[in-house]
């Protein structure tokens, strides 16, 4: 995706068809079973299936390009010596357009590649870049949660906590210590959410540096470099 | 074959043909399936629950990340005509297919004893038979995910992952998912398709501690 290029609902270029555009759509989310680096661009484009324009169109043709000149490419799992789950969580503050919302987005991993992802566009409206945040780590909180009972279930030991990493640190702070502020008290049921599965040591977030955020591919069109490095962190590449 | 019921409608069934084709685009095999019209189906009377879980790709994708670290095989099994093995809870009358009614009882209907395919309780009546069935063998449901079934065994462990008909199969043991096999041959109609090479249109290539799906 143009990482300039803020989609919207009205761009003021000709609607097109829709069946066809639907069709595409359709395409590029079955993909994203193996192939997480579209899988914002395909949340993206699905915002606009009921009015979709020219401009849509041709940022979904770019994305065909895309796949069509990385078609061999998938996800590796290898033997990693930290064999661990760990997640990371980010979000883009207001990064739609039509109704501000912010997208947020997740990732698992076992030490090499990813097998657990999302990217979602939040459904409440984020007052700040920290409640943005906060949404997208209890989403990961709650996925980790259930994987952690399937580990279970299949009878690998987990010794240690789960971390999620988020690249707030606010968000941390706050989560230990929910004091009563002007600026968190309309989520304060999330708020003691986090407090609480971090208190029985089962999954616990940690801070990690923007730069490193993987979980940003998640969130936003990134720059080819940024993109690319990101990508590898993800485990996919060609064969 | 019994005498058409009075109370109750008696479904229509008709035959679907299909062709399967290679990859390569040579005919593999011609198919011929007897299915229901599953639109005369009325809710409450001749069906009632009609969901039944099916594995979740993160599970999957979640399972070949582990395969790759413990350098497991994963196999897949598919079982035949799946939906003809699932019983039936209700009652339900379809008519007799076409070009094989008998002589002399053209009035008769055909009582069901198992389900045939587009039956709206089809996947489900199949589902509750294979959940019984693995779980007379051994293996323990998990509860976070109905379609994940783990058989432990001291140090043995076998893992099962239900897709509908397909299976995959991994685990420790090689001879232990031999033996299941055998298991399950002897009570369905199954294919062994051997190491995963493609499910639900993933790609998989296996190596030594090492999975790649594309």
């Amino acid at each position: 995706m143009n990482q300039k290029e803020k989609l919207c609902k009205d761009d003021g270029t000709d609607k097109i068809d829709l069946a066809h555009f639907k069709i595409l759509i359709g395409c590029l989310m079955y993909l994203t079973a193996t192939r997480p680096d579209i899988l914002n661009a395909a949340s993206i484009l699905s915002r606009f299936m009921h009015y979709a324009s020219e401009l849509h169109l041709k940022a979904a043709k770019r994305v065909i390009r895309y796949v069509k000149g990385t078609c061999n490419f998938g996800i590796k799992f290898m033997r990693s010596k930290e064999f661990k789950l760990i997640g990371f969580s980010d979000s883009d503050w207001g990064g739609s357009i039509d109704d501000l919302k912010s997208p947020s987005g997740y990732y698992f991993t076992l030490g090499s590649g990813v097998f657990s992802w999302c990217s979602k566009k939040q459904e409440t409206v984020a007052q700040s870049t920290v409640e943005a945040d906060f949404v997208a780590a209890i989403a990961a909180v709650n996925q980790a949660s259930w994987l952690r009972k399937i580990l279970i279930d299949l009878n690998l030991e987990l010794k240690e906590s789960t971390e999620i990493l988020v690249d707030n640190q606010v968000v941390i702070f706050i989560s230990h210590n929910p004091v009563f502020h002007g600026k968190t008290k309309h989520f304060n049921i999330k708020l003691f959410f986090l407090k609480e599965v971090q208190k029985d040591g089962a999954i616990v977030l940690v801070y990690y540096k923007t730069e490193d955020q993987a979980a940003d591919i998640f969130t936003k069109p990134l720059p080819i470099s940024k993109f690319e490095f990101l990508r590898a962190k993800l485990g996919v590449c060609s064969y | 074959m019994v005498d058409r019921p009075q109370n109750r409608k008696v479904i229509g069934v008709k035959w679907v043909y299909r062709t399967k084709i290679n990859i390569d685009g040579s005919i593999n095999k011609h198919k011929a399936r007897l299915v229901v019209k599953e639109y005369a189906q009325i809710f409450g009377v001749d069906y009632s629950d009609t969901f039944a879980p099916v594995a979740r790709l993160d599970t999957i994708r979640l399972l070949l990340a582990i395969t790759a670290q413990e350098n497991w095989k994963v196999y897949q099994l598919d079982v035949k005509s799946a939906f003809f093995n699932g019983f039936l809870q209700e009652e339900i009358h379809v008519e007799q297919p076409e070009s094989y009614i008998k002589e002399g009882e053209e009035d008769k209907v055909c009582l069901l004893k198992k389900a045939l395919y587009e039956l709206k309780q089809a996947p489900r009546a199949w589902y509750s038979r294979i959940d019984e069935h693995l779980q007379n063998l051994g293996f323990a449901k998990s509860f976070s995910e109905s379609t994940l079934y783990v058989k432990q065994n001291g140090a043995n462990i076998l893992i099962i992952s239900l897709y509908m008909d397909d299976l995959l199969v991994t685990g420790n043991n090689t001879s232990l998912v031999e033996k299941f096999k055998q298991e399950m041959m002897e009570v369905f109609e199954m294919t062994d398709l051997g190491l995963m090479t493609f499910f639900l249109g993933m790609e998989i290539v296996e190596d030594e501690h090492e999975v790649f799906i594309c």
